[in-house]
């Protein structure tokens, strides 16, 4: 771990997604006011440190005249939940699909490989606005459409990673020590194929926060008037050439999510992929 | 057997890799002299050495590995000062090349005859390509490849080992080069297969007048195919002596310690007197000699200062601060 | 020889008097393949028999394709025999399912050739030899590992370290440790020194008879290389694509090679001694040998046999003690079978 934390993006992604996660999870920190609670006098009012700002509203107000901090806070909230989740929810189905297909190999492995490559030609959008169609948009709903987005790469790496480990002299040795498929997959192919999706689930992240903005900007993610990332961008659209505060703020706390998680991914796999190097 | 004017003349080379102020030594300070027409086994363990410092003749270390000092004279010019231009003329052209792996030196996608055409017009871009196929399909029917012609046409993958590395030597040889480098030629080849190929590379030195450069692990194919032999350990020439005298008498502890240790038919059941110890990493040679933590006979001397090549029989070098007499501990 | 009908090759027929520790006859195994659009069958494995007795080691040499690894795993069960018998320690253990062998799996145990790739590059030394006793549910400590190292010549301060950090040489007694840790009675070796360097090679050479003659272990030694083996081995037999060509004591067989393909093979042996080079008096074989999905009829070594007649091309020749040779050997020219054509093994 402490070697990891040496290399210097691996360092800096990891303390800024904590402060990020610290603030949203603490939105007391920056400001009192709750993220839906309307001002109508005070409709948008600019950031503090331009003319007409105050201090009461540090970053401003929307049209309703809700507080932009507590909204990109608690916005926040949402999409780094539904992206920790879903991202995690899609490695948890990767890794076990992914280990399954390719320590079994056959019909199974035909299967997901078919299934993998399926769903990648199907769009998905079609698939999000069918199912919010027919089900209605809500935030589980979000979360299993996120997850079930994203579950091909950690499957397709721990698939391959699998596979070739299948045909190690270390698991057929195993094998001839009567070791059980179980006592194989975890203690000889789960450490190895963990440090790849490590990575990857760091990049989903990433990936599916960007993801979940579309969505709600598209009206297909939280009801209003939940604040999302996504949906504050949608709120305001309109006043992008009056009140271009309404979408920066959120939309900067978004490119920094992702800059920070594809830092982290990105530090993590160059940390990580010296494992049968010598000190 | 050294004649008075060597074809490569290796001095005091010195190759390194890692940080400038602390590098692992990987070579360090070898002299290696081949006459025309000679064969030579250079023998040492993974890690000694010996591949590296013939790469460096050709200027194909890996990347990481420079070399910090020393010289490879090849016909009174220094190939570790040559530039680029002048090493590609030399690879392929003056010296030839022969890998363990054939399957990894053949390119899949191209017909084997063409690897042949290939090396015959970058060094003669006059030659036509009808001529070069000719020439390819000559090269290909002396190494033994049977039914040439039509082999020339085929890839390597339908090739089976043994044909593969009669293939890399014919391509080895094509512009009839003073030199035929041949790193482990048959480490990947089963034993009867493996006569066919010293049969060829004898051949080459025996029609041709091609030097051959052994690098090998196997004493057994030293003993059959060189005329002197260099043996190297941890980065240095040990011993480096006539065929016949190192095998029947050898200086050099390692020497020694690996012809005894070698298990043959005549020593039925019983145990080998075998090396003892690990041959050491490049990062963590021992001071001094680098063999005296493995050397039964290593003195205070040994530890402390490296001992220089010298001359202990005729044209028989080795590196020892411990004096054999004659015949003894064998 | 003739003189001598009822003294077979040692421990080969003296079934009552020995209870063999591995019993494998008329082992098969063969494997489909693809070619382009045609679908065949590779014999890699045919009609296979020898016993090995309670320390005894019976080599197994060939080239590489001849099938002895595939006889390894077999053996070991890392495949499963397409006909035939494995018998190890009395059990026949030919088409068990993997739960039905792992309570018979301390009894025989598998060292492969490449110590960098049988060893998991994440576990520590500790974990990969006391790996076989947490499978088997064992109790195991600390001591009892450091035991075992200490018996391959290791000492106990490699616990802690991870694969990258060892020597090959290393490894390989690492590799051996492990395998002794559930106290079998059957090693099977496929080429444990062939990647070794050769200093360290004698090594393991000699920590592999210590341990022979100390826990009285025998040996299914998989090589190509007939020093190693000459040095090893009680008794050999030769593979020649699938089949064993020749079988005898390291004696019979490398002293007075009778098949013409083992004569080739010690012949191509390289000399030990510049002074005894003289290839005119080598026997050197033409061509390579067929693939195992094609199979000549007839001997199988006909097309690259330099005695070859017309009938080795159709007639198989069985592995059978012969008028002339003291121990069997599968070649017609060598002489009639004798003893009404005797089981090699069993």
């Amino acid at each position: 771990m402490s070697r990891l934390l040496r290399q210097p993006a691996v360092a800096v992604g990891l303390l800024g997604l904590l402060a990020l996660l610290v603030l949203v999870s603490f939105p007391g920190l920056v400001t009192d006011h709750g993220p839906n609670t309307q001002t109508l006098s005070q409709r948008l009012v600019p950031p503090a440190w331009m003319d007409g700002g105050s201090s009461e509203h540090l970053l401003g107000t929307d049209h309703l005249g809700r507080d932009i901090a507590a909204r990109t806070l608690h916005g926040g909230r949402v999409s780094l939940l539904v992206g920790f989740v879903a991202a995690t929810a899609a490695s948890v189905l990767g890794i076990l699909l992914g280990l399954v297909a390719g320590y079994r190999g056959g019909w199974v492995d035909r299967v997901v490989t078919e299934a993998a490559n399926v769903w990648l030609a199907f769009p998905f959008l079609v698939l999000a606005i069918a199912t919010v169609a027919v089900v209605g948009s809500d935030l589980s709903v979000l979360v299993v459409l996120l997850a079930v987005a994203a579950w091909v790469t950690p499957t397709a790496i721990t698939r391959a990673a699998t596979a070739s480990l299948r045909g190690e002299d270390y698991v057929h040795a195993a094998i001839g020590m009567g070791a059980s498929d179980t006592h194989i997959l975890r203690s000889h192919v789960l450490r190895t194929v963990m440090a790849p999706n490590l990575v990857v689930w760091t990049l989903t992240v990433g990936t599916l926060v960007v993801i979940e903005g579309a969505l709600s900007f598209l009206g297909l993610g939280v009801r209003p008037p939940t604040a999302s990332w996504g949906s504050m961008l949608n709120d305001g659209r309109a006043y992008l050439e009056t009140a271009w505060w309404l979408v920066a703020f959120p939309g900067a706390a978004l490119t920094l999510t992702v800059a920070l998680t594809n830092l982290l991914g990105d530090g993590l796999r160059d940390a990580l992929d010296v494992r049968t190097e010598s000190r | 057997m050294t004649s008075p004017d060597p074809l490569l003349e290796i001095t005091g080379l010195r190759l390194e890799a890692g940080a400038a102020d602390a590098p692992a030594r990987l070579v360090d300070g070898v002299d290696l002299a081949v006459a025309p027409g000679e064969v030579v086994g250079l023998v040492g363990e993974s890690g000694s050495g010996k591949s590296l410092t013939m790469r460096s003749v050709l200027g194909l270390l890996p990347s990481g590995v420079r070399a910090s000092g020393g010289r490879v004279g090849w016909d009174g010019e220094d190939l570790l000062a040559a530039s680029e231009p002048r090493l590609r003329e030399v690879r392929g052209g003056e010296i030839g090349m022969v890998y363990q792996d054939p399957s990894q030196a053949l390119d899949p996608l191209m017909r084997v005859g063409d690897h042949i055409v290939e090396t015959l017009r970058l060094h003669d871009p006059r030659l036509s390509r009808r001529a070069a196929r000719e020439r390819a399909v000559e090269a290909l029917a002396a190494v033994g490849v049977p039914d040439p012609a039509r082999r020339s046409r085929q890839y390597p993958h339908e090739f089976s080992g043994g044909m593969k590395q009669r293939a890399m030597i014919a391509v080895a040889l094509a512009n009839r080069p003073r030199l035929v480098i041949a790193d482990e030629p048959t480490t990947a080849l089963d034993v009867t297969i493996q006569a066919q190929v010293l049969d060829l590379l004898r051949t080459a030195r025996d029609e041709l007048g091609t030097a051959v450069v052994l690098i090998t692990h196997d004493l057994g194919l030293v003993a059959e195919i060189a005329d002197r032999v260099a043996v190297m350990y941890a980065g240095s020439v040990v011993e480096v002596g006539p065929v016949g005298e190192l095998f029947s008498d050898p200086q050099h502890p390692y020497t020694r310690g690996l012809l005894a240790s070698r298990p043959h038919l005549a020593a039925r059941g019983a145990a080998l007197p075998a090396i003892a110890g690990q041959p050491p990493l490049p990062t963590g040679r021992p001071p001094g000699c680098a063999f005296h933590p493995r050397c039964p006979l290593a003195g205070d001397l040994c530890v402390t200062d490296a001992p220089l090549l010298e001359l202990r029989g005729p044209d028989h070098r080795t590196a020892c601060h411990v004096p054999a007499p004659e015949g003894a501990l064998r | 020889m003739t003189s001598l009908p009822d003294s077979p090759p040692r421990g080969v027929d003296q079934a009552p008097a020995s209870d063999p520790v591995l019993r494998v006859e008329r082992l098969r195994k063969t494997f489909p393949v693809s070619l382009g659009r045609r679908r065949t069958t590779l014999h890699a494995v045919d009609e296979v028999s020898f016993t090995i007795s309670r320390g005894e080691t019976y080599a197994l040499v060939g080239e590489s394709g001849c099938g002895k690894s595939s006889v390894a795993r077999c053996v070991t069960r890392l495949h499963e025999p397409t006909d035939g018998l494995v018998e190890v320690l009395g059990t026949d253990v030919t088409h068990l399912s993997r739960r039905e062998l792992r309570p018979l799996r301390p009894g025989f145990q598998l060292v492969f050739q490449d110590p960098f790739s049988s060893l998991d590059p994440s576990h520590t030394v500790a974990a990969l030899v006391s790996e076989p006793l947490r499978v088997q549910r064992r109790p195991h400590d600390r001591d009892l590992v450091a035991g075992l190292l200490a018996e391959v010549g290791l000492g106990p301060e490699l616990l802690k370290r991870r694969p990258h950090e060892l020597s090959g040489g290393q490894r390989q007694r690492v590799v051996i440790a492990r395998s002794l840790a559930l106290g079998p009675d059957l090693l099977v070796l496929d080429e444990p020194v062939a990647a070794l360097d050769a200093s360290v090679q004698a090594q393991v050479i000699n920590v592999l008879r210590d341990l022979q003659r100390r826990r009285g272990l025998a040996y299914l030694f998989i090589s190509h290389d007939l020093g190693v083996v000459a040095n090893l081995a009680d008794r050999i037999g030769v593979m020649y694509l699938g089949r064993i060509v020749e079988e005898g004591t390291v004696e019979e067989v490398l002293g007075a090679p009778q098949h013409p393909y083992t004569q080739a093979l010690v012949s191509a042996i390289p000399v030990s001694d510049p002074a005894q080079r003289d290839s005119s008096a080598r026997i050197r074989l033409q061509g390579e040998p067929p693939s195992p999905i094609d199979r000549p009829t007839g001997c199988s070594f006909a097309p690259r046999c330099w005695l070859a007649e017309d009938r080795c091309r159709t007639e198989t020749p069985a592995l059978v003690r012969r008028a002339g040779t003291d121990h069997p050997v599968a070649c017609l020219l060598t002489g009639d079978p004798v003893g009404a054509g005797r089981p090699v093994a069993g």
